[in-house]
């Protein structure tokens, strides 16, 4: 066995303690290397679009590194991880670095751990890091706040106007992309989407891209480029660090006051008192 | 507590993934994290998924006759790769009559077709506690 392989089974698994929640340091440590954010409803092309660009990367000896997250079941807690799927082609390439992780309950789009993973990938030098969300909605915005560079996807036939008009997903972004392009209503999409912009005041650039086929993915790249460029010059975002530590707070602080109410029993109690018409502000007053 | 993790891979040239699905829908309702890796997985890719993803398991489903190559192949690379602790269990069309050789190379068990889902999530959410590595 060499050093190599050892040292990316070590990877893995301080990422796993990180996603387990044994290990907290990564969530404060700086992510270094430049982070491009994918986000976009569920079957628009994402994963497709995320091959492109690894095949991009590699083609110019990048180490890159892919953090994929899909849901948790709020159920049983399980989740079915099917985004590397289509990128199993980079399965054994060592410099391709390919990360599934459920969402475990965390709205947003993205894991709790999902930051920290990446400032572990970032210290191992994978750069760039790919951060796709789950198949959003409209408002799982928090790729955003995380990463660099972030890509909001379309597809053709996704709305009207006033869908376009909606808070969310269309206040983010950095780059809108079109994919499915060959379909007939694409046009019209990228027409909605830049009138919308237009009118908001943002600079967002659009692309048309065809994902399955490659086409489109080099304007993609150069508008990954110009903005990337942007960001070296003024400087990664100050909010990301906030974001992180915001998140793993409010997470622990939730668990642990619903755990430390639970173990009174206030917790079960609240909740059926408030079924039996008591008075919410007054539950929440006393257990505060 | 650790959500267990678990890699369901199709293994070769094998397009029968009815099986694979079943089992990877019925982890998941019993709460684990599952990584389905889609068809036609070389044994080299199923190993780098597996450490990639920090899997506490690896399951193969296998319908092509080929499982004991397969198996062979995919414990030789875990044991080069230094990773030879994820334990490896097998599903699909396979006799009997190969599961004792299968358990020899270092296949931990074999679930083939009738095998209700209850007894391999019983199985795997033992396999740690029992430690039977």
């Amino acid at each position: 066995m060499t050093t190599v392989e050892n040292s990316r089974r070590q990877l893995a698994q301080l990422i796993r303690k990180i996603e387990e929640g044994e290990e907290f340091s990564y969530y404060t440590k700086r992510i270094l290397s430049r982070t491009i954010g994918i986000t976009g409803s569920g079957g628009v092309g994402k994963s497709t679009l995320i091959t492109r660009l690894i095949q991009h990367y590699r083609e110019k000896r990048k180490k890159v590194a892919v953090v994929a997250t899909d849901p948790s079941s709020p159920f049983s807690g399980g989740a079915l991880l099917g985004d590397r799927i289509r990128m199993q082609r980079f399965a054994t390439d060592p410099n391709v670095f390919i990360k599934s992780v459920a969402s475990r309950g965390k709205q947003g789009g993205i894991a709790l751990s999902t930051g920290a993973i990446a400032s572990a990938l970032s210290e191992s030098k994978y750069d760039p890091i790919i951060i796709e969300t789950l198949g959003i909605g409209q408002d799982e915005i928090d790729v955003s706040k995380l990463v660099d560079t972030s890509i909001v996807m379309f597809s053709p036939r996704t709305g009207d106007q006033i869908q376009a008009m909606k808070a969310g997903i269309m206040e983010i972004g950095d780059i809108f992309v079109v994919n499915k392009a060959d379909m007939p209503a694409a046009d019209a999409m990228a027409a909605q989407l830049t009138k919308e912009i237009s009118e908001s005041g943002r600079r967002v650039e659009i692309i048309k891209t065809i994902a399955t086929t490659g086409e489109g993915i080099d304007k993609l790249l150069e508008a990954i480029e110009k903005h990337q460029k942007l960001i070296d010059a003024v400087g990664k975002k100050k909010e990301s660090a906030v974001y992180q530590i915001e998140s793993i707070l409010r997470d622990k602080i939730y668990c642990y006051i619903k755990e430390s109410l639970q173990k009174k029993n206030y917790w079960d109690k609240a909740i059926k008192d408030i079924i039996n018409g008591e008075s919410i502000a007054e539950i929440i007053k006393q257990l505060v | 507590m650790r959500k267990l993790r678990i890699i369901v891979a199709k293994a070769g040239l094998d397009g029968h993934d009815r099986g694979a699905k079943v089992v990877s829908r019925a982890l998941r309702d019993a709460g684990f994290e599952v990584i389905y890796t889609g068809l036609r997985q070389s044994p080299e890719q199923i190993v780098s998924t597996a450490i990639d993803e920090g899997a506490d398991f690896i399951g193969i489903s296998i319908l092509s006759g080929a499982h004991m190559i397969v198996a062979e192949k995919i414990i030789r690379i875990l044991k080069k790769r230094n990773a030879a602790d994820i334990p490896v269990f097998m599903g699909g069309i396979i006799p009997d009559s190969d599961i004792p050789d299968l358990k020899k190379i270092g296949i931990k068990a074999v679930f083939g077709p009738g095998t209700p889902t209850s007894k391999t999530i019983t199985y795997l959410k033992n396999y740690h506690e029992n430690d039977n590595s």
